[in-house]
């Protein structure tokens, strides 16, 4: 059982305050969907819990600040995925993906590094890739390399930067359902910041709804998705539905001055 | 107290859809080795050919057997003796460590700083080097005979200076990439100045003097200064070499590195400290050889990509091999004269990398 | 506008002074001893003091005839003087050295920057303006001097002097430009004499000629006996490692003079960076290298003893592989200072390079009583090369 928990988690840029004052919990098991508008602060939450970013207040993995954890070892309990690559760079995908096993590898490559990427490769339908760069495939098939690499690090804590933006729909069904699956059989904790709310309603355990640079909710879907709670924080109306057992969002229209 | 990895993932092993990832790796591997050897064999055909060309009328039969004989021990003609070890031999194996060095320093440079561009002297390194000489040179010579030592001591002092400006600099900013780019062209355009506005005050022969130091020459070469840039490689290149994975992970972007366990600013800033502390060691003594630095780079990567794991050694390879071309050409041009071989690099390198560049179909950056 | 009309009229009223010789009342270019003589009565009768003017015409007559000279400098251009030289000039060392030899120093009012750096040789214009160098010419200071004559090089930084000329004739076109290099042995003497001619010096010319024409041809006779094939062979070196010089260069023609072989004859341009192994395959019976500038800035003058040579000296022996030319072997490896070869003193530095390479030909020869004799006779200089300074070792 892995927890990991932020306690009063501030970052300013700029003098800006992005996020204010954030203190919440994810166990293993759950598979946290972090909702709000564009801007509201979902991408530095993730990067001050994955430490990417050094945030005011503090993050804690099991009782243990994550600042006087070693990098390496916190690399292999939490996998961060970003939503795009930053620099161009000439590298097969599975050169990609194998970098995810750099918090093991002390000098050389070992025969299980390579399983490991294997199978999370198979897993992720990249096996047909593995020798192409990883800037001719499609944005699509990009994004799930990074994945890849993440869950190659063997994470217990797995932290997607809406890693279903740029998938088609077959594709977007695919990695939720490899991440639900593993948080269902392996256990892993998941925290994924994503903007398709039926998508979020469908899959995640738990939603944080974040607005003006606070947690405003934090429950179960279905108490969260709401159509008052999507006016209020989105400005957009909407109303709830249910097809052949599966809650989808419908949005209406976009409410100004609400 | 470290973490176990508790209930971490555990993969479902698919073993026995056979190991076909392995063999590609396995593949992979083994025709970047080859490559590699390949390179090894061809820098040392070019250190052969280097060791016989001279003006000192020697067949490279006679070069062979002063070799041979100098291994078994026996009496050897003092004349050739000389030749090949007390003028060459010191000045092939420098041009190599230095190709080599400046080649590696190259590659990294580009990969930390996600900069196609970016040679050992980005950050404005070759600039304070020549500054260094220059004011060794105006104030120096001229009183007495000629320190070269006050020369070489300077301009690597001055280098390390610009290294720790640029340090400072980007510490107060922020250590990214783009940062100690800015900062590194800032240095650079400063140290020029400086350097024109003493050019400006020097005297005729100063200003050759000064002119000569930045065509970079292999002419001043002795077995200490080898043995010391051949020292330095033997400690920097293996520490490059264990940081590659982190350089890999950097080539990508900061967070993305963060996110694998690397400590990008501290990796970042020590990786700056290696590369200046070799190239400072390298041109303090040789004066600025361009080219090298850039262009070696670019053609190792245009073979094998950028796994900073084989892309550190080839680059050094084809950076040796350049450099030790450009030193035959430099030596063979015109009758008993020298050219300095900084000059010559770029005729040997510049047909090189534009074939390659025409041919090359695949992306390659 | 007002003082634009004063100009012009001023230029007008000037111009019968400014053109022409001086009291050349029949404007034939000639002053006759007509013209002289009532102008010397007319001044006799009005007592008023001699004016320049007069003192000219007089000094025209005596030296040049009454006419004005034409004279076609080094750099091959003819200039005509209508007037004598009262404020001069030089540029360079070796013109001041050469004035010195000809008595006419009283007439410098300008000198370059290096002559005050030369505290020994040039004690006596020590005070005199600096007017910058050749390369990076101080022109203010120049034309606050009033010169009436500049003295520069002829033959060598042809841009630069170009730049200097173009920038008088702007500032003040009377001043009279005249290029002289006196330091290369073929001209020199033919320098000396028009530098003579136009200073009114002809005595001390022909005094110093007699003393400076036996020594060059004694040396250049008795090399034209010896057959080309047995001449030595010789490396010269310049103030930096590896320079040498060849055909085009001065140097070249000095080793050649003096009897010896340049082994790099052959180099494509004046200046060659050589290849050290070139040497030790050309197996030189003698090597030169002169100091005094560059990387070797040591001796001379300012040297108050010779020792600043030897390290010059020692470091070529160890150079390596050099214990395998025959001018190591030998014991033929002389240091000279450029002070004694490449400026007006050539002469004294062409002895000792002549007795270098053939002692037994020119066993009769003292070049350091040739310098003692030079410095007493010609410079008036209280300086003794036995004693002090560093000019040749060993």
């Amino acid at each position: 059982m892995v927890t990991l928990t932020a306690d009063r988690v501030s970052y300013t840029y700029r003098e800006k305050p992005v996020i204010s004052d954030i203190s919440l919990q994810v166990k293993s098991g759950e598979f946290v969907g972090l909702c709000g508008k564009n801007g509201s602060g979902k991408t530095t939450l993730l990067k001050c819990l994955g430490h990417i970013l050094s945030p005011r207040g503090k993050v804690l993995l099991n009782d243990i600040d994550l600042i006087s954890m070693p990098s390496l070892v916190r690399a292999q309990q939490i996998g961060y995925v970003p939503q795009s690559v930053h620099g161009r760079i000439a590298r097969s995908v599975f050169d990609a993906v194998l970098m995810g096993r750099r918090p093991y590898i002390t000098w050389g490559i070992s025969a299980h590094d390579l399983d490991i990427v294997e199978s999370v490769m198979e897993l992720l339908g990249l096996l047909p890739f593995a020798e192409r760069d990883l800037f001719e495939i499609s944005g699509g098939e990009r994004q799930k390399t990074l994945i890849a690499r993440a869950i190659a690090q063997e994470p217990a804590i797995l932290l997607l930067d809406e890693p279903t933006s740029s998938l088609d729909l077959f594709h977007q069904l695919e990695v939720m359902e490899v991440i639900a699956s593993l948080v269902a059989d392996q256990g892993i904790a998941v925290v994924m910041a994503i903007h398709d709310l039926s998508l979020a309603m469908r899959y995640c355990s738990r939603i944080v709804l974040i607005h003006n640079n606070r947690v405003v909710r934090d429950g179960p879907p279905a108490d969260i998705l709401t159509s008052e709670l999507i006016a209020d924080v989105y400005q957009v109306d909407a109303y709830l539905s249910s097809d052949g057992g599966i809650p989808h969002i419908v949005p209406i229209k976009a409410a100004y001055g609400a | 107290m470290i973490l176990k990895p508790g209930v971490a993932l555990s993969i479902p092993d698919t073993s026995s859809k056979g190991r076909s990832l392995t063999r590609i790796y396995l593949r992979d591997k083994i025709q970047k080795i080859i490559l590699m050897g390949g390179l090894i064999f061809l820098l040392l055909l070019l250190l052969c050919i280097s060791i016989t060309v001279g003006s000192a009328g020697l067949t490279p039969g006679e070069v062979g057997m002063t070799f041979i004989s100098s291994l078994l021990g026996s009496q050897t003609n003092s004349y050739s003796t000389a030749i090949v070890f007390g003028l060459r031999l010191h000045r092939v194996l420098f041009g190599a460590c230095a190709g080599f060095g400046l080649a590696i320093c190259g590659a990294v440079m580009q990969g930390i700083l996600r900069n196609p561009l970016a040679s050992p002297f980005t950050l404005g390194i070759s600039s304070a080097a020549a500054f260094g000489a220059s004011i060794a040179i105006v104030c120096g010579v001229g009183i007495g005979i000629w320190n070269e030592g006050f020369i070489v001591t300077n301009a690597f002092v001055f280098t390390l200076l610009a290294t720790m400006g640029i340090y400072l600099m980007a510490k107060r900013r922020g250590m990214t990439a783009e940062t100690m780019v800015l900062a590194g062209i800032l240095i650079m355009y400063l140290f020029s100045a400086m350097t024109s506005f003493l050019q400006f005050f020097a005297s005729a022969e100063h200003n050759q003097e000064i002119v000569f130091w930045t065509f970079g020459s292999l002419s001043r070469t002795t077995w200490e200064k080898t043995v010391a840039i051949f020292t330095i490689l033997v400690f920097s290149v293996p520490y490059l070499l264990w940081k590659s994975w982190d350089i890999n992970a950097l080539a990508e972007g900061d967070e993305i590195a963060k996110g694998l366990g690397v400590a990008a600013d501290r990796t970042r800033a020590l990786c700056m400290g290696v590369i200046s502390i070799i190239t400072a060691g390298i041109i303090c003594f040789t004066g600025t050889i361009g080219f090298i630095g850039l262009v070696a780079p670019h053609i190792a990567r245009m073979l094998i990509g950028a796994d900073m794991r084989y892309l550190i050694p080839i680059s050094g390879l084809i950076g040796a091999a350049l450099l030790t071309g450009a030193d035959i050409l430099s030596r063979s041009i015109l009758q008993d004269q020298i050219i300095p071989v900084g000059i010559m690099t770029a005729f040997i390198g510049i047909p090189f990398f534009g074939y390659l560049f025409m041919r090359v179909r695949r992306e390659y950056w | 506008m007002n003082r634009l009309i004063i100009l012009l009229l001023a230029f007008v009223l000037c111009s019968p002074v400014m053109a022409g010789l001086p009291y050349d009342t029949n404007s034939d270019n000639t002053i006759s001893s007509d013209e002289l003589g009532s102008a010397i009565l007319k001044n006799l009768e009005t007592n008023d003091p001699v004016s320049s003017d007069l003192s000219d015409a007089a000094w025209i007559y005596w030296h040049w005839n009454g006419t004005p000279l034409t004279v076609t400098d080094t750099a091959n251009q003819t200039i005509i003087l209508e007037k004598p030289v009262h404020r001069l000039v030089a540029f360079d060392g070796s013109t001041l050295e050469t004035l010195r030899s000809l008595n006419a120093t009283d007439l410098i009012v300008g000198v370059s920057k290096n002559t005050h750096d030369e505290r020994e040789f040039f004690p006596e214009f020590q005070q005199t303006p600096s007017i910058g160098t050749v390369w990076s010419p101080d022109m203010e200071a120049l034309i606050e001097t009033r010169p009436d004559t500049v003295f520069i090089y002829g033959s060598i930084s042809r841009d630069s002097v170009q730049a200097i000329e173009e920038q008088l004739k702007t500032l003040d076109p009377s001043i009279r430009v005249l290029h002289f290099d006196l330091f290369r042995p073929e001209i020199y003497p033919d320098e000396v004499i028009k530098v003579a001619k136009i200073l009114g010096k002809e005595g001390e010319a022909q005094a110093f000629m007699d003393f400076y024409e036996p020594v060059m041809s004694t040396i250049g006779e008795r090399i034209a006996s010896i057959p080309l094939n047995e001449r030595k062979t010789v490396y010269f070196e310049s103030w930096n490692a590896y320079k040498s010089a060849a055909p085009g260069s001065g140097y070249h023609e000095k080793v050649e003079f003096a009897g010896g072989k340049n082994i790099f004859a052959d180099a494509t341009n004046p200046y060659p960076v050589v290849d050290p192994e070139a040497i030790l395959r050309l197996k030189p019976e003698i090597v030169i290298k002169q100091v005094g500038a560059g990387e070797s800035n040591v001796g001379g003058y300012n040297d108050p003893n010779a020792k600043q040579l030897v390290p010059v000296y020692e470091s070529l022996l160890n150079r390596t592989g050099w214990n395998t030319l025959p001018a190591i072997q030998n014991g033929n490896v002389h240091v000279i200072h450029s002070d004694i070869l490449g400026s007006a003193s050539h002469f004294i530095g062409l002895e000792y390079l002549a007795k270098w390479f053939y002692p037994d030909k020119f066993s009769d020869i003292d070049p350091i009583r040739t310098h003692i004799e030079y410095l007493t006779r010609f410079q008036h200089l209280q300086y003794d090369p036995e004693t002090r300074g560093g000019f040749v070792y060993p």
